[in-house]
């Protein structure tokens, strides 16, 4: 019988004892002793939202394919049983053989968003390794990071041996056979961090030196050692239709927030909305092949019993062959009692239809992605969805039964101002009056519509990684703004307004363009007792700034300055395909308000074209 | 057509609480490839019903659950296509076709026996366990406790529930035995239950 890490007293004790004890369908188990290499996989977050992350599933299922890997997971302990841990001195372990990390080979830590980086300390120190990487000796494993949060890796330089650049289907068999090579080797701990520097896409902080000008901002970047690359070329799976994919992911026995299996369709994006880092850092936009697709739905849906599809990219309405896919599923899975769920979908009569066949009118809600109120702010960020648009589509929603809109903006993008938030509460009031303009008798009592506003936090390689943040009263006026404005349209009681929380965003600001200055208050933090700061009930402002304070670092440094265009960013070192100078266009058409095409239509020449792969070198017949 | 499953629930498995258990069934019918029946409606489930939860922490040799399905398999093939999907510490052993009169399991599953063990690693108390549960239980009257529920307080007398409690010892420690009966054939009185 399977042993577990945790005496029943203890799991007994915890909420959801679930999420400790493994065991899942299509976990996998494989002889300890027989592997060469043992890695432990960690999405920094509890455990029903680190199950539910597809890149995780996909390198889980990657590593076990290889004979000589044995890849487990593990998760964020809950507040309970981190008190536990640290009472009982229990080290932390992984869910497959529950046997403790720290005795691990890797330690990889897939680092999703901002403010998740006090969740990767717990792990660290329940897990009993060294926070500090330099303080970690030979028979510690190799902490590992990756995920989107890797194009600024700077921030938390201290905690980490090793970076992974870019998507993980490419480098990791390099990665691990060299560590083979190492391990059979003796060598000291430094060598194998000197030799993973030579694998493309690998940053070994270590290995790297910043120093800094009078004003703050960085004096230079380079290597501290010889052979160690000054620059670090992200890593693209070019040809995504042969990359590899989990057609047996683990199914968790709990109830994940996503509840279904999830088909990646593409990768990347072809629209090019400047505020957005995941449209620049997937560059090239790749589709898979549709056949492929049809094949791994049919797998997946047999090897999970899950009785929900999702089809996972960053606008499904432009897959090329969408229609197609989405035929194919309704034909095969309509009669299984499958549901078909496609979220990031542009609405248009073909949307309406799939939508119509596949989800309950009544219950379900339209969700539209302005982003921002005005057609003038919506042109300065490239989103191109024009108040035409949205109406139109709106307008047949409503003709086809659909009662509930949902609305997302964001407040605090370049260039706006008061008239551009009003802007907001006037689209969402003509929504409902194309509601109301449909016949009293053809209608099904008031519509619903709810308007969701975030505060734009600038990324790293988006053409708005030089623009200037806003103070937190700033944030809290503008919702205010809105709010007002709301409360002055026509149709107020069909509209709902709903916003962020402000402290959040000021911290995700100064983690998100931070320096490796920063990983001395990110300690702190973690020490005073941050934890899980991405749930708003966990989440203590004030011990933050104190942090910042204490370890004498200016918040406002990080997130109320306009960069200067020359400056050297702590993330410059990273060749994420697309280059500055097509961000630095892309910023200066911004603030003339002037769009930009998407890749399908003319080529920006962002400089992803190098990769040879996906949009790139489509032949357009 | 109506199937009776049972299965046993065991090892690790009893951490899984009575709710996730069912979502575990779900999916493992349409691993298996068992035609299920699904309700109508337009949001449409799979038709299946448990005879009773099993609190977390407990393990379980016999656990009933009924299905509908639109056509079936033999029991033997539905048993092993069950068991090749089953996560280690849930197994299937039996897949019985029921008549269409017949009852649900909820309501035809009268009592449950249970086994008490001292867990390894803690010692039990040197007494007369015998004459112990004859004071605390042979006595008349009631064995009230408050019950905590989502609409508040609720008394209950324990007394009402249990049919037979008796005690053995094995490796010089103490092993009770419980027959509960189920809430639907509460007992009228203390009187009819057995005490050895």
């Amino acid at each position: 019988m399977r042993k577990l890490a945790l005496k029943d007293e203890i799991l007994l004790r915890v909420e959801k004892p679930a999420r400790y004890i493994g065991n899942e369908i299509n976990s996998v188990i494989k002889d300890t002793a027989k592997a060469d290499i043992r890695f432990a996989m960690c999405f920094p977050d509890v455990y029903e939202i680190g199950m539910s992350h597809l890149g995780m599933q996909i390198l889980y299922d990657m590593f076990n394919k290889r004979e000589d890997v044995y890849c487990e997971r593990v998760y964020s302990p809950w507040p309970d049983l981190h008190r536990i841990l640290k009472e009982q001195k229990i080290p932390l372990f992984a869910l497959e053989s529950q046997d403790e990390i720290r005795t691990f080979d890797f330690l990889g830590i897939t680092i999703q968003y901002e403010m998740c980086y006090t969740n990767i300390l717990q792990i660290l120190d329940l897990s009993q390794i060294p926070l500090l990487a330099k303080e970690r000796g030979k028979e510690t494993p190799f902490v590992i990071g990756g995920g989107p949060c890797t194009y600024n890796p700077e921030p938390l330089a201290d905690f980490f041996d090793l970076f992974y650049i870019g998507e993980g289907e490419t480098s990791y068999d390099a990665l691990f056979d060299l560590y083979k090579e190492w391990k059979a080797s003796g060598a000291e701990r430094s060598e194998f961090l000197r030799l993973a520097a030579g694998v493309p896409g690998i940053y070994a902080p270590s290995l790297y030196e910043a120093s800094y000008k009078e004003d703050g901002t960085l004096a230079s970047f380079c290597p501290n050692a010889e052979g160690v690359p000054s620059r670090i070329e992200k890593q693209v799976a070019v040809r995504l239709t042969d990359a590899s994919y989990p057609v047996k992911p683990v199914v968790p026995f709990l109830k994940a927030t996503q509840d279904r299996v999830v088909l990646e369709i593409q990768r990347g994006c072809i629209r090019g909305c400047r505020f957005c880092q995941a449209g620049m850092i997937y560059r090239p936009t790749r589709e898979k092949d549709v056949g492929v697709l049809k094949r791994q739905a049919y797998e997946l849906l047999k090897n999970t019993g899950y009785e929900e599809i999702s089809l996972n990219s960053l606008s499904s309405s432009d897959y090329s062959k969408l229609k197609e896919l989405v035929d194919y599923l309704i034909e095969e899975c309509g009669g299984r009692h499958v549901n078909i769920s496609l979220p990031s979908l542009r609405i248009d009569e073909f949307s309406l239809d799939v939508m119509g066949k596949v989800q309950d009118i009544k219950k379900s809600s339209l969700t539209f992605a302005p982003e921002a109120g005005s057609q003038r702010l919506r042109d300065v960020i490239n989103k191109g969805l024009t108040e035409e648009v949205i109406l139109e589509g709106a307008g047949k929603a409503f003709e086809g039964g659909w009662q509930k809109v949902k609305l997302y903006f964001m407040l605090g993008l370049p260039t706006e101002t008061e008239a551009d938030q009003e802007a907001i509460a006037r689209l969402a009031n003509e929504i409902a009056v194309r509601y109301y303009d449909i016949p009293k008798e053809k209608r099904n009592g008031k519509c619903q519509i709810t308007i969701s506003t975030s505060f734009f936090v600038p990324k790293p390689f988006t053409p708005f990684q030089w623009a200037s943040m806003h103070t937190k009263e700033h944030y809290m006026k503008s919702a205010q703004t809105v709010n007002e404005a709301v409360k002055n349209q026509l149709n107020r009681k069909s509209i709902r307004y709903n916003w962020h929380e402000t402290d959040v965003t000021v911290l995700e600001g100064v983690l998100a363009r931070g320096d490796r200055r920063l990983g001395a208050a990110i300690l702190r933090a973690y020490e005073k007792g941050c934890l899980f700061d991405a749930w708003s009930d966990f989440y203590d402002h004030n011990k933050w700034m104190e942090s910042f304070r204490e370890t004498g670092i200016d918040p406002d440094f990080y997130t109320l300055r306009e960069r200067d265009m020359e400056e050297v960013f702590p993330w410059d070192f990273i060749d994420a395909g697309v280059t500055k100078a097509f961000l630095k266009k892309e910023y200066a058409d911004a603030q003339k308000g002037i769009v930009s095409p998407n890749c399908r239509m003319q080529c920006g020449g962002c400089g992803a074209g190098k990769y040879q792969g996906g949009v790139c070198v489509e032949n357009p017949d | 057509m109506k199937i009776r499953i049972k299965f046993c629930k065991y090892g690790v498995m009893k951490f899984i609480g009575h709710l996730d258990m069912m979502r575990y069934f779900q999916k493992c019918i349409r691993r298996a490839g068992i035609d299920i029946a699904y309700s109508e409606g337009f949001s449409p489930h799979q038709i299946m019903s448990f005879a009773a939860p099993l609190g977390v922490g407990v393990t379980s040799d016999g656990e009933y659950l009924d299905i509908e399905v639109y056509s079936t398999k033999s029991s033997a093939q539905s048993l092993k296509a069950f068991n090749e999907t089953m996560a280690e510490g849930v197994r299937v052993v039996s897949y019985r076709r029921l008549k269409d009169t017949d009852k649900k399991a909820m309501s035809v599953v009268a009592a449950a026996d249970y086994e008490l063990y001292v867990k390894d690693g803690y010692e039990a108390p040197d007494v007369d366990y015998e004459a112990a549960l004859k004071e605390f239980y042979g006595k008349p009257g009631e064995i009230l406790i408050t019950k905590q529920t989502k609409k508040g307080e609720r008394t209950m007398d324990l007394k009402k529930l249990i049919y037979a409690f008796q005690v053995r010892k094995e490796a010089g420690k103490p092993v009770f035995y419980l027959k509960r009966v189920n809430q639907y054939f509460t007992l009228k009185s203390a009187q009819e239950a057995r005490i050895t």
